[in-house]
């Protein structure tokens, strides 16, 4: 049997068979078909390798597969935003956000000052770095676990990253108990 | 409000995509169920018959890793194909290397499909199988994409790293081959 000439409708038959066409090409290369041997050979051809395929192809669980998948891989949290965990370095977005905690904390930990209560003062430098003390017992890098030896600027990344994600818990028990928050009154101290 | 369950079927890959993102582990299921056997049939044209659900298993796990990296400009499909095949030249590397001699991907024929198990007894079956497999494993792999899934050429030529029309060619030589065999009865 001759093959069609015509490739264009040629090329239409599987999406034909898949369902693919609109209504209107759809009706185009049927019409087609009915008025072409090697087309409706093809066509039927077609859909009996699909069948074929399909049947012989590997019978997998997709159900198990899909339990599998979640169960395996606790890590597939979502972070807030959106964005999965990456394993590459810290995105833009990322830096920024460390730049912006940095800053937070550089503000909150100067408020902070005239409560820290080891009796030790810390000591506000000049270029507006916050030194405290090793063992300072509160403040906000003390309640993460974090040593602080020389100031904020000296935090690595993993450091603010992970008093990011401190603030981010912070932030989410504030959005959950807003009647909670007292807004404490501190005075600024002159000059910062 | 309707169905949960009605709705993730009816949603779009993008849709169920944010849904998970969102931490929807319900879209996350869906996905792989709508994904999964068209994975398992897509490994199964580039030979590959063992441990198929671990392939598969293996894909959506790379795929959840990274699906920052999903660029809409090809269909979800396409891309974890993509990455199935990836995963499949792996392990093929990693066998090779143990093996010490098997031939490289390219030129690997579709060896070990056996007779047809008791699932498919008619004769016209076993004949579009044998003819499939006597195609090169690149007009298999074009030829079932275009048949078993209607992946546009597009799709296709992202996949095998080709152009639409070298697709094209391959998908009616591999047509041509079929019809040249089933016509040999």
């Amino acid at each position: 049997m001759t093959e069609c000439m015509n490739e264009t409708l040629r090329d239409r038959l599987p999406d034909l068979a898949h369902g693919l066409l609109s209504a209107g090409e759809a009706s185009a290369v049927r019409a087609h078909v009915a008025e072409c041997a090697s087309c409706a050979g093809e066509l039927a051809l077609l859909e009996t390798t699909r069948l074929v395929l399909n049947a012989n192809a590997p019978r997998i669980d997709a159900t198990a597969i899909a339990q599998a998948v979640l169960a395996s891989r606790p890590a597939l949290r979502v972070e807030r935003g959106g964005a999965a965990p990456s394993r590459q370095g810290p995105s833009v977005w990322r830096s920024r956000q460390l730049f912006a905690a940095a800053a937070s904390l550089l503000i909150v930990a100067s408020l902070a000052v005239p409560f820290l209560g080891s009796g030790e003062e810390a000591e506000v430098r000049s270029d507006s770095t916050l030194a405290i003390p090793n063992d300072s017992p509160s403040g906000p890098a003390a309640r993460t676990g974090l040593a602080v030896s020389e100031g904020l600027s000296d935090l690595s990344a993993d450091d603010l990253s992970t008093l990011l994600d401190e603030m981010d818990a912070v932030e989410a028990n504030i959005a959950a108990e807003p009647s909670t928050v007292r807004t404490p009154t501190v005075d600024t101290p002159e000059g910062t | 409000m309707g169905d949960p369950t009605t709705r993730t079927h009816d949603a779009t890959d993008a849709q169920l995509i944010a849904q998970w993102q969102r931490g929807d582990q319900r879209a996350a299921a869906a996905l792989v169920e709508r994904h999964a056997q068209p994975l398992a049939r897509f490994a199964a044209s580039l030979g590959e018959r063992e441990q198929v659900d671990e392939l598969v298993q293996d894909t959506f796990v790379r795929a959840f890793q990274s699906i920052d990296s999903f660029r809409s400009d090809s269909s979800l499909r396409t891309w974890l194909f993509t990455i199935c095949k990836r995963l499949l030249l792996d392990r093929r590397r990693s066998e090779r290397r143990r093996r010490d001699g098997v031939e490289l991907e390219d030129r690997h024929a579709v060896v070990g499909y056996d007779a047809l198990d008791a699932l498919v007894a008619e004769e016209t079956a076993r004949r579009v199988q044998e003819a499939v497999d006597r195609l090169t494993p690149l007009q298999r792999e074009v030829f079932t994409l275009r048949v078993t899934e209607g992946t546009p050429y597009s799709e296709i030529a992202k996949l095998v790293d080709s152009t639409e029309g070298a697709c094209r060619v391959h998908y009616h030589n591999a047509m041509r081959i079929i019809k040249e065999y089933l016509s040999d009865d």
